[in-house]
């Protein structure tokens, strides 16, 4: 019953938010070992690797939220996951003395309904190959055919080898789409975990979070001066079992009282000047994060007296996670 | 009569003969001719100095990062220091940058001996005394001083495909066509946005070292070279020049400190750009320098900067072995020089350094 409610709400997710986004395009992730998700920390695979660069205490160039997701191949090839005109390859250099960019091998993809995608860590001598295809009229482009073997050889770019990144754009809206709805062999039936929760003083007025997890809050209570609070999550998923990649959670919703008031997802990310915006806070994307690597999610007011403050994290499958607090303003 | 005729027949042959000769100097000075250097000193790794035993006063240094070491060279005491590095490096006058290729181990050394962990995911880019940051997913980068400290960053909507900085600005090229020029202070100078439904991915960019030009290599089917002039606090767009040959490569891009022209590298292609007549052409090197650059798809050129006046150094790698490379030296797009071997160079104080991967060789008084 609980499995069928499941395939329910990702049938309604995907037809409500991410299919009128996506519209006819033919894409597909290939199937993979693991995924780190659209809004997962950049960071979060090296501080939880490396001992000493916890990014719980460190400010840390580079902690953004993913525009694109890193996939886990089961070999050091990957397919492609559309047709396409090839617009731009990167690769490698083959000497230490010229700068390589960090995306390492990269193909740049046009496909029709104005997509645009983006697929990086591939090896320098297959992003060549493309690169060497037949240009001697302007009417000649180079082309890249869906479920074609793309190499990574033993790695590029900051890619771990067997691992590569994928991002797709559209260009009408002006969004970088979160692309793991177009994995329909996903078969997620893990929750999310709720590492961490907290309100802060919206003016930043310099008082103490108020933590709502944890041992902090005693008997799920907490007590704060009435006003307009920020809540930060601190919440990851893991989208293929056994992966040892962790991702952000898809949606974040805030029920206060019995009323929905936040109701937030990593569906896409939106572009403007200031560069990318995610959960609906504005460019650039670090503004989404604190230093400790909690989302956040908005804004709440609290007025004098008892508030239920209930807390609701799902996946892409629609598994979910919640927590509840009673919060005394004053 | 039959005498004068056999006289003057004589005189022409002999002024024919003479012109020839002289044609054929000429010709050779054209196609061949090396600049004047006083004097080539080749100073090996294996017997340089400690890279922490460096002097605070370096007027006369040059930075260099070869294939396996970096470091300075002191061009008035023919004097080498260097250490060996794993994985990337970045270097200028105050210090250096070890990087791995994952971006998880960021060292930064200054030459006072300090040296600190940089908390960034990110690879360093030097240049023109900018320290940069160029962000793992190349959606931004950040600006940062000695100590490691961010200056200032930004973030783009597109992933970035070009960049380069004079000592005054930067400019960055992103996937979708957009320019971006920021001074020192991160203040934007100047900005082209792109339309996201037109997209004309800037494959690379050049700014002259006065920060007068910026050319920029960009458009699909056809592709074009454009030139923006330095005026007043902003800049203008003044040319553009379309591309015979098209290709999806990003490519690496020099500009000549006489401001005359760009030289574009990508893949096997090396394209010349003249500013003032706005025009290109691609170099065909072969013709010029016949027994070392043989006809051969499989090499890949990369402009590595300007050497001074009209000369420009370009790297040449053969793609299934990186390590049989040379550093081509052109004047005007014609070639002046081959080093065979070489990996790099960096050019100061009237002397020419040519990295090797074992030393460094010194072209003193070097006037190109």
């Amino acid at each position: 019953m609980a499995a069928m409610k499941r395939i329910k709400y990702l049938a309604l997710s995907f037809l409500c938010l991410a299919a009128p986004m996506l519209g006819a395009l033919d894409f597909q992730i290939p199937e993979v070992l693991g995924i780190s998700g659209f809004g997962t920390t950049l960071t979060e695979q090296i501080t939880t690797e490396l001992p000493g660069k916890s990014h719980e205490t460190s400010p840390f160039y580079g902690q953004t939220p993913r525009s694109d997701i890193m996939v886990e191949s089961a070999s050091n090839n990957i397919k492609a996951p559309s047709n396409g005109t090839i617009i731009y390859v990167q690769t490698e250099a083959p000497v230490k003395t010229i700068f390589s960019f960090p995306l390492g091998g990269a193909l740049a993809v046009r496909h029709p309904e104005s997509y645009l995608s983006l697929l990086s860590g591939l090896d320098a001598d297959q992003a060549l190959k493309f690169s060497k295809q037949d240009q001697t009229t302007t009417q000649d482009v180079p082309a890249v055919k869906k479920g074609e073997t793309l190499s990574g050889g033993s790695g590029s770019g900051v890619y771990p080898p067997n691992c590569f990144g994928l991002r797709l754009f559209d260009a009408q809206s002006a969004l970088w789409v979160n692309p793991v709805f177009l994995a329909s062999w996903i078969q997620d039936r893990t929750s999310p975990v709720i590492r961490g929760a907290k309100l802060t003083k919206f003016d930043d007025s310099g008082t103490s979070p108020f933590d709502l997890s944890g041992a902090a809050v005693k008997e799920k209570r907490i007590m704060c001066v009435q006003g307009s609070y920020r809540i930060w999550v601190d919440a990851f998923d893991t989208i293929i079992p056994g992966s040892s990649l962790h991702s952000a959670p898809y949606r974040i919703l805030v029920v206060l009282d019995g009323k929905s008031i936040i109701d937030t997802s990593f569906i896409a990310a939106n572009c403007s000047e200031g560069g990318l915006s995610f959960l609906g806070n504005p460019a650039p994307s670090r503004e989404t994060l604190a230093a400790d690597g909690s989302y956040n999610i908005g804004q709440i007011m609290l007025a004098r007296g008892e508030h239920d403050l209930q807390l609701q994290v799902s996946d892409y499958a629609g598994n979910q996670s919640s927590l509840k607090t009673l919060i005394i303003a004053y | 009569m039959h005498h004068q005729y056999a006289m003057k027949k004589r005189s022409y042959s002999a002024v024919l003969f003479i012109a020839a000769i002289f044609f054929s100097l000429f010709s050779v000075r054209i196609t061949r001719q090396e600049d004047a250097v006083e004097e080539s000193i080749f100073l090996p790794f294996s017997q340089a100095q400690d890279v922490a035993s460096v002097p605070s006063s370096r007027n006369a240094f040059l930075s260099f990062v070869g294939d396996s070491a970096l470091g300075y060279v002191d061009t008035a005491a023919d004097r080498l220091y260097a250490q060996p590095y794993q994985g990337k490096a970045a270097i200028d006058n105050q210090g250096w940058i070890t990087y791995d290729r994952l971006a998880t181990d960021v060292q930064l050394h200054g030459t006072d001996g300090q040296h600190r962990v940089l908390m960034a995911y990110a690879y360093p880019w030097f240049k023109a005394s900018w320290r940069i940051l160029v962000r793992s997913d190349q959606m931004g980068i950040a600006r940062f001083n000695n100590q490691g400290s961010i200056l200032w960053g930004k973030e783009f909507s597109m992933p970035i495909t070009a960049l380069d900085a004079s000592s005054q600005v930067i400019a960055v090229g992103l996937l979708d066509g957009s320019l971006h020029i920021f001074d020192a202070e991160g203040a934007l100078v100047f900005a082209a946005q792109a339309g996201f439904q037109d997209i004309q991915t800037i494959y690379g960019i050049a700014v002259s070292g006065d920060s007068k030009y910026i050319v920029v290599l960009k458009g699909f089917s056809p592709q074009k070279i454009e030139t923006y002039k330095q005026s007043e606090s902003s800049y203008t767009r003044i040319s553009e020049s379309p591309l015979k040959q098209q290709a999806v490569l990003q490519a690496t891009m020099a500009f000549a400190e006489d401001d005359s022209h760009v030289i574009i590298a990508r893949e096997n292609q090396l394209i010349y750009y003249n500013i003032k007549d706005n025009y290109n052409k691609q170099i065909e090197l072969q013709a010029e320098h016949n027994e070392s650059l043989d006809k051969d798809e499989d090499v890949q050129f990369f402009a590595l900067g300007p050497i001074g006046r009209a000369t420009i150094a370009v790297l040449r790698i053969k793609v299934p072995d990186p390590l049989d490379s040379e550093v081509l030296i052109l004047k005007h797009g014609l070639l002046r020089r081959v080093a065979p071997d070489a990996i790099s160079v960096s050019e100061g104080q009237g002397t020419l350094a040519i990295v090797y991967r074992d030393g460094i060789e010194l072209l003193k008084g070097w006037q190109p």
